[in-house]
C-alpha cells in the first residue's frame, strides 16, 4: 500500500536531507551536517555512486512496531529506535527476524534426540561449544 | 551395540563427515604471531554472570564498566533485551553503549584485530554461534586474554568468569557471526585498530543522539590522530556550535578552510557561525566562497549566502528603533 508512495517520498527525502539537517539546533542555521560530509568522504573512498538514503522514517516506525510486538515496552522501544543511526536502521530494516539474538545457552538441553546427538558429536570434535560437560582442550 | 535409530545414526555420521569436509582454513592457523605478545590476560576486567537469556546485558555491562561508567546488567536489560526473541540484537548493543556517552566501535572482522585490541588492554565483546548453522545458539561473551603458545583464548562467558577455550573452537563459533566484535571506549580514547572513517561514523552516532560533550571529545581525539580529517573538523565544529561554543566552532571551521581550501562545506559552516556573531562582511565572503566552489549542496550554500545578504541589506537601511 505504501509502495506507490515510496519512490516519490524517497526522492523528496533525499532532497530535503540535503536542505535540512538532522536535528533541532540546526533548524534555523544552514550548517552542513557532519553526516553529509562524512557520507561524502565515505563515498569518495569507496568510489561508488551516491546511494539513496531510503525511507528512514518509515523504517524506523516499522522496527519500532517490531520491537513492541516482540514484547518490548512501547516507551523503551521508542527510545531504543531513537538511539540507532540512519545507517544502522538501513542495515536492519526488513530483516528483523533474521538477525541473531544473542541469549546464550538457555534451553540448549531441550532439543530433539537427533540434534542432541549431532551437537554432542560436534562438541567433541571441536566445532560447537554448547555442552559444558564436554571438555574442550586445545590440541597443541 | 546396534543403533536403535539407524536413520539418526547415519544422519549423524553424515553431518560429522560433512563438517570435517568443509572445515575451511582458520585465521588462527594463518596468524603471524610475531606481532603479538605471547600471552595477555586482562585480569581486572569485571565479571557479571549472566542470567537466563541475558548474556547481552551481562557482556555489555562488562565493557561499560571497564570504560569507567558504572552500570549493571539489570539496568541494561530494558535497553537491549527482546523478550520474544530471548536475546539481544547486535545493533542495539551498540546503541545502548552509545546512550551511555561512550564510543562503541565494531572491529574489522579479523582475529588479528581482536588480538590487537586485547594486547592494547581493551576487552572485546564477541557474538558467537555456539551451535550449528542450522540450529544456532547465539551468545555474547567478552574476550579478556589469549595464550598463543597454548593456542587458547580466555573469555568471560555466561556463568564462567574465566573460560579458557581452544583458539580454533573459539574461532569456529565466532566466524559464524561473520567475526563480529565490539569494543566500548571512553570518548577520548581511540580503539587500537581504529580507522578514520569507521571511527568517525561511530562518533557520528553520539552527535546524532545530541550527546555533545562525548561527541566533542571523540572528534577532538580523532583530530589529534588524523589531523587532516575534514570530517573530524566539521564534526568538531558542529558539536561546538550545538553546545553554544560559537567561538570554538568558528576557530575550527576556519582551520578547516585553510587545511581544505576546496571544502565548500567548511566555508558554508564558517559563514553561518560568522553571521551569528554579527560579522556580516566576513560571513558573506565565506558564503560566497562556498557558492563558488559549488557541488551537490549548492542550494544550501546559496541559502546561506541569501540569508546573509538579506541581513546586510536590512542593517544597511534600518531606521533607528524607538
Amino acid at each position: 500500500m505504501l509502495r506507490s508512495l515510496i519512490k516519490p517520498t524517497g526522492h523528496f527525502l533525499i532532497l530535503s536531507f540535503f536542505s535540512f539537517s538532522l536535528y533541532v539546533p540546526f533548524a534555523q542555521a544552514n550548517l552542513v551536517g557532519t553526516e553529509t560530509v562524512l557520507h561524502t568522504e565515505r563515498i569518495k573512498q569507496a568510489g561508488e555512486n551516491s546511494r539513496e538514503r531510503i525511507l528512514t522514517r518509515f523504517n524506523r516506525s516499522e522496527i519500532q512496531a517490531y520491537l513492541r510486538a516482540q514484547g518490548v515496552n512501547p516507551n523503551e522501544a521508542k527510545a531504543r529506535i531513537n538511539s540507532l543511526t540512519d545507517a544502522e536502521i538501513q542495515t536492519i530494516a526488513g530483516k528483523m527476524d533474521q538477525l541473531p539474538a544473542g541469549g546464550g545457552l538457555g534451553d540448549v538441553l531441550f532439543v530433539g534426540l537427533v540434534v542432541f546427538l549431532v551437537l554432542l558429536a560436534t562438541d567433541i570434535l571441536g566445532y560447537t561449544d554448547v555442552f559444558p560437560f564436554v571438555k574442550k582442550k586445545s590440541r597443541r | 551395540m546396534a543403533p536403535r535409530r539407524p536413520y539418526a545414526y547415519f544422519a549423524l555420521v553424515w553431518v560429522v563427515a560433512l563438517l570435517n569436509g568443509c572445515a575451511g582454513t582458520l585465521q588462527a592457523d594463518r596468524l603471524s604471531t610475531n606481532q603479538f605478545p605471547r600471552s595477555v590476560e586482562l585480569i581486572e576486567v569485571p565479571f557479571f554472570p549472566q542470567e537466563d537469556y541475558q548474556c547481552g546485558p551481562a557482556a555489555l555491562a562488562t565493557l561499560i564498566n571497564w570504560s569507567g561508567t558504572p552500570t549493571t546488567p539489570e539496568a541494561l536489560v530494558p535497553q537491549v533485551y527482546v523478550p520474544a526473541r530471548e536475546g539481544s540484537l547486535q545493533v542495539e548493543m551498540v546503541a545502548a553503549a552509545r546512550r551511555q556517552g561512550l564510543l562503541p566501535y565494531v572491529l574489522k572482522p579479523e582475529l588479528a584485530a581482536l588480538m590487537t585490541e586485547i594486547a592494547a588492554g581493551n576487552p572485546v565483546m564477541v557474538l558467537q554461534n555456539l551451535g550449528l548453522s542450522w540450529h544456532p545458539t547465539w551468545h555474547y561473551a567478552v574476550v579478556v586474554g589469549f595464550d598463543l603458545p597454548q593456542r587458547e583464548i580466555i573469555l568471560r562467558s555466561g556463568t564462567r568468569k574465566r573460560y579458557v577455550a581452544p583458539l580454533s573452537l573459539f574461532e569456529r563459533t565466532w566466524a559464524r557471526s561473520q567475526y563480529w566484535a565490539l569494543v566500548v571506549m571512553p570518548p577520548d580514547k581511540l580503539p587500537a585498530t581504529a580507522e578514520e572513517l569507521s571511527y568517525l561514523e561511530a562518533v557520528l552516532g553520539l552527535e546524532q543522539l545530541q550527546l555533545w560533550q562525548p561527541a566533542n571529545r571523540a572528534y577532538a581525539a580523532a583530530l589529534s590522530r588524523w589531523p587532516d580529517s575534514l570530517s573530524a573538523q566539521i564534526g568538531l565544529g558542529n558539536t561546538r556550535y550545538a553546545s553554544g561554543d560559537k567561538d570554538g566552532a568558528e576557530a575550527i571551521f576556519r582551520q578547516a578552510t585553510l587545511d581544505h581550501p576546496d571544502a565548500a562545506a567548511a566555508f558554508n559552516n564558517l559563514a553561518q557561525v560568522l553571521v551569528e556573531q554579527g560579522r556580516l562582511g566576513e560571513a558573506a565572503e565565506a558564503a560566497q566562497r562556498a557558492v563558488t566552489l559549488g557541488g551537490p549542496l549548492l542550494k544550501t550554500y546559496e541559502n546561506t549566502l541569501n540569508q546573509i545578504q538579506q541581513r546586510q541589506r536590512g542593517s544597511a537601511g534600518s531606521p533607528v528603533a524607538q
